[in-house]
């Protein structure tokens, strides 16, 4: 009869467990949040605009003509480095976010299993309190289950209070981020430009022959511009890449802003078969952006 | 009004975009003439300077921007950090939970020796909880056990 009710009481806690098991099931939340912990790319091209004005100054030619646009990248210079740790840090605070919604919804963050099996195996070794080892396996399978059901529950509850009281927040913390990319882009797009038109008046200057020139003759005119034209496409290509990556970053951004607004509007069904299919898409877009960066 | 617009980060970056595509038109312009021989190397060079100087402006208003942003960025900042210790502190709960369990385990054991008069295995048990102690968590509970243990029997025959 003991027996019997014992065997009745497991079968009703496996029937509660397995129906209530489904409230963990944080996969795709837990594996979208580590893959937009790492932010593709935001932290680099930071570090590019900031170091913007000082190549453009490098590059800009000597004399009057140059001045305002001298001033102007001095002020540029200016603000972007006291600009440049307030930007870093909200880069932090978003991976922060990320990786603590991760950790909430690790696999193993809420698992007593392993440890309730050392509270099983030290029962087990003392005979001498009265308790058989079959009473043993029988309680620490009840208390494994019970406390998967618990924590279970009690995980699923944390994650979602997480997405529900902060999510508006993240999202525009996000949305900052993605403004502040697009002024970077503006930022490199202008070196860029601007590098280009340097150099066509470098050409330009160079080809125009000057009276007191010498020898400077045709050929060795040619010479100078082909090697200045050589040093100028590294520069460029530099330049292109930047800006790739600053677009990158911005995609990258912006698949973790639509990824985290679509958990936020299924927090209350974070298992949902819907919400899982979009987040595993957002990380696979993650990872290839991720892939474009490391090519560049 | 006119400075309205231009107190949010998307205004800023929307007048840029704007002087932007004049820089751009004024290089285009530039060079279109230099290569149609319309205008000279010295009138070249001083559309250029002149696309650059809109160009440091342009720069200047995307800077702005970000100032902006950073601001706006404030408030959500403070909270998400929040969030993060929050979302730590639970961790660390699950963490004392775990460590509560494993401290009763070793009592337990301590118990266990303790009924069947087994020095060495209290001693053993009283060793594990000590070192229990010593971890960061949990140091009262441990460190009571750990005190508990050493009353235990000392020889068994």
């Amino acid at each position: 009869m003991h027996r019997a009710k014992r065997f009745a009481l497991l079968s009703a806690l496996l029937a509660i467990v397995s129906t209530s098991v489904g409230c963990a099931n944080l996969g795709a939340v837990r594996s979208f949040a580590a893959t937009s912990s790492q932010l593709t790319g935001y932290r680099e091209v930071t570090e590019r605009y900031v170091a913007s004005a000082d190549r453009q100054l490098a590059n800009l030619p000597a004399g009057k003509l140059y001045e305002p646009n001298r001033k102007d990248l001095l002020a540029l210079k200016h603000s972007s480095e006291q600009q440049k740790d307030s930007l870093l840090k909200l880069h932090n605070t978003a991976t922060g976010y990320m990786s603590a919604l991760a950790e909430l919804a690790g696999e193993d963050a809420y698992s007593l299993s392993a440890d309730i099996d050392k509270v099983s195996g030290a029962i087990t070794a003392a005979p001498e309190l009265g308790i058989g080892a079959e009473d043993v396996a029988a309680y620490g399978k009840i208390a494994q289950l019970v406390s998967s059901w618990i924590v279970a529950a009690r995980q699923a509850r944390d994650v979602k209070a997480m997405l529900k009281t902060y999510g508006d927040d993240m999202d525009r913390l996000l949305g900052a981020m993605q403004r502040a990319s697009r002024s970077y882009e503006g930022v490199l797009r202008q070196e860029q430009a601007a590098s280009n038109s340097i150099q066509l008046v470098r050409l330009a200057a160079w080809k125009q022959p000057k009276s007191g020139d010498g020898l400077l003759d045709e050929a060795r005119r040619d010479a100078i511009v082909a090697m200045s034209n050589q040093a100028y496409a590294g520069i460029a290509e530099q330049q292109a890449k930047a800006l790739q990556a600053a677009t990158a970053a911005s995609q990258g951004l912006a698949q973790v802003r639509s990824g985290h607004a679509a958990m936020l509007k299924d927090a209350d069904r974070l298992k949902s078969k819907q919400l899982q299919a979009l987040l595993k898409q957002a990380v696979a877009d993650m990872k290839s952006v991720r892939a474009q960066l490391d090519a560049l | 009004m006119a400075k309205q617009l231009l107190e949010t980060a998307e205004s800023v970056q929307a007048a840029a975009d704007q002087f932007a595509a004049g820089a751009d038109d004024i290089g285009k312009r530039a060079k279109a003439g230099l290569d149609a021989g319309e205008i000279g190397v010295e009138e070249f060079i001083a559309q250029v300077a002149e696309e650059l100087r809109l160009r440091g402006q342009v720069s200047l208003l995307y800077s702005r921007a970000i100032d902006y942003v950073l601001t706006d960025a404030q408030l959500p900042q403070a909270e998400l950090d929040k969030a993060i210790a929050e979302a730590r502190a639970k961790i660390a709960t699950i963490k004392k939970v775990r460590k509560a369990i494993e401290i009763f385990a070793g009592l337990v054991v301590l118990a266990a020796a303790i009924v069947a008069r087994d020095g060495q295995g209290a001693v053993k048990a009283t060793k594990a909880l000590a070192k229990l102690a010593k971890s960061d968590e949990d140091k009262p509970a441990a460190k009571a056990a750990a005190k508990q243990g050493k009353q235990a029997p000392k020889a068994v025959v």
